[in-house]
């Protein structure tokens, strides 16, 4: 026998029982939709399979493959919805302060309740820790276009989370 | 008093929490990254150009590698579809056998087979492997043993329709035919689709599924359409053409099909009227020895 280069399908393949909960699980806990999730962890690990083979293959680079299709996925739901409604209001881009503690139970329920564009934004920035630039990258938005774009998604939050608080 | 005014948002940091899908889920997708990932071969495995551009024996497991048509007078075929398809021929493992030259799969006319028309032989990646699970799924089949260009063995599959495996490593798709989900030929001879008349659609369901990983897409009544096999096949549990007897109907690619239809006709076989279909012009027609086959121009 001669020896057998790396293959990239062993090396996606053997990644693949450790990597699966790790991405089914970061979508599942953001998209809170099974199905979605299936899909979204589904395009996943076939883009990385059907890409350039010289990338490294870690548990962290799928993460990151998966935040992409996540966003994707919330951009295209912001077209649907736009179809219905206009959701981007016109109030001055300003930030009132907001002293509260968040109780991050009806935090999480409140942020799958809002317009998809915004939901992804705070996904990025709050719920996964990024950057405002990281974002920005990732929303394919200017950091200035993403800065206001968060403005306008904790504006709705609030919103609808004092309205959940009141009910 | 000097305000610590942190983000209330941080409040939704969240660490990712492993979660396992559906294990149905998490099988089907391995079995579609495993067809969908271009394996890379050593290239002592390329040994020519041709062999790099057109794959004649399939590309991953579960594919067709090989196809033998028996016939009953091997010079009679020869002559037939030599003038039908343009096939040319060269000397086969013993007089009884010819291979057909250049087309795609790789195909060998026979004749005095015990089971005559076409038998498939699908390409596995290990054949032990194979072999288990077809006895595992009902079918019964020889242990592997050596031939000269693979690690073979023979059976039948769980509704007693003969094949072979062959056990071949795994080639890189030809490259145009990367990302496409069906082959039906590429030039003029190629086979461009197989009908697999079968008994029973959940039987075959369960084997060729259990076996070689195919997907089924059920459709119109008593048909499926599979996925992940290439050439692309068709099931069926009443077919148009031959005898209602389980086997396999093989279709040819033609580039100029009322040319071949005269061709079939010419050489003594019988050839429908050409029908327009949503995949393209098709004739049912049979060879000079009663042989079924359909010719499709694209």
């Amino acid at each position: 026998m001669t020896a057998v280069p790396d293959r990239p399908d062993v090396t996606l393949l053997s990644l693949y029982d450790r990597a699966l909960p790790q991405v089914y699980g970061y979508l599942m806990g953001r998209c809170g939709d099974q199905a979605v999730a299936e899909d979204l962890t589904s395009e996943t690990f076939l883009v990385v399979a059907a890409g350039r083979q010289d990338v490294p293959l870690t548990v962290g680079w799928l993460i990151g493959v998966a935040r992409h299709k996540l966003a994707d996925h919330w951009r295209w739901q912001a077209r649907q919805e736009r179809l219905f409604q206009a959701i981007e209001g016109s109030a001055a881009e300003v930030d009132d302060p907001w002293d509260v503690e968040l109780n991050r139970w009806l935090a999480h329920e409140v942020l799958n309740r809002l317009a998809s564009q915004h939901r992804a934004a705070l996904t990025l920035r709050y719920v996964d820790g990024l950057s405002v630039p990281e974002a920005a990258t990732i929303l394919e938005r200017s950091v200035a276009a993403t800065e206001a774009l968060l403005v306008r998604a904790r504006r709705e939050f609030r919103h609808v989370y004092e309205g959940s608080i009141d009910a | 008093m000097p305000e610590s005014r942190a983000d209330p948002f941080d409040a939704l940091r969240a660490p990712i929490t492993p979660l396992a899908p559906d294990p149905a889920f998490a099988a089907a997708l391995r079995v579609r990254l495993l067809r969908a990932v271009p394996p890379s071969i050593p290239e002592e495995h390329l040994v020519s150009t041709e062999m790099a551009i057109r794959q004649r024996n399939g590309f991953r497991h579960g594919d067709v590698s090989y196809i033998t048509l028996g016939l009953p007078d091997l010079a009679r075929g020869r002559a037939f579809y030599g003038a039908v398809l343009g096939w040319r021929f060269s000397p086969g493992s013993s007089e009884h056998g010819v291979q057909v030259d250049d087309i795609v799969p790789m195909m060998g006319l026979s004749e005095g087979e015990a089971v005559p028309g076409a038998v498939l032989g699908f390409r596995v990646d290990d054949i032990t492997a194979a072999v288990a699970a077809v006895r595992a799924h009902g079918g019964t089949i020889s242990d592997p043993h050596r031939e000269p260009y693979a690690m073979a063995a023979e059976g039948y599959d769980n509704q007693g329709i003969p094949f072979y495996l062959h056990e071949m490593p795994p080639v890189p798709a030809d490259p145009a035919a990367s990302g496409r989900e069906f082959h039906n030929g590429d030039v003029h001879g190629d086979v461009s689709y197989l009908t697999m008349v079968v008994p029973d659609l959940d039987a075959a369901h369960e084997f060729y599924r259990g076996v070689f990983a195919w997907t089924f897409n059920i459709g119109r009544a008593g048909g499926a359409q599979v996925s992940g096999v290439a050439p692309q096949i068709g099931m069926t549990t009443r077919p148009e053409a031959g005898p209602a007897t389980a086997g396999v109907i093989l279709c040819y690619r033609v580039d100029d099909i009322a040319a071949a239809v005269q061709r079939v006709q010419g050489m003594g076989g019988q050839a429908s009227e050409v029908a327009q279909r949503p995949y393209g012009l098709e004739s049912l027609c049979a060879d000079d020895q009663g042989t079924p086959f359909y010719l499709h121009q694209f």
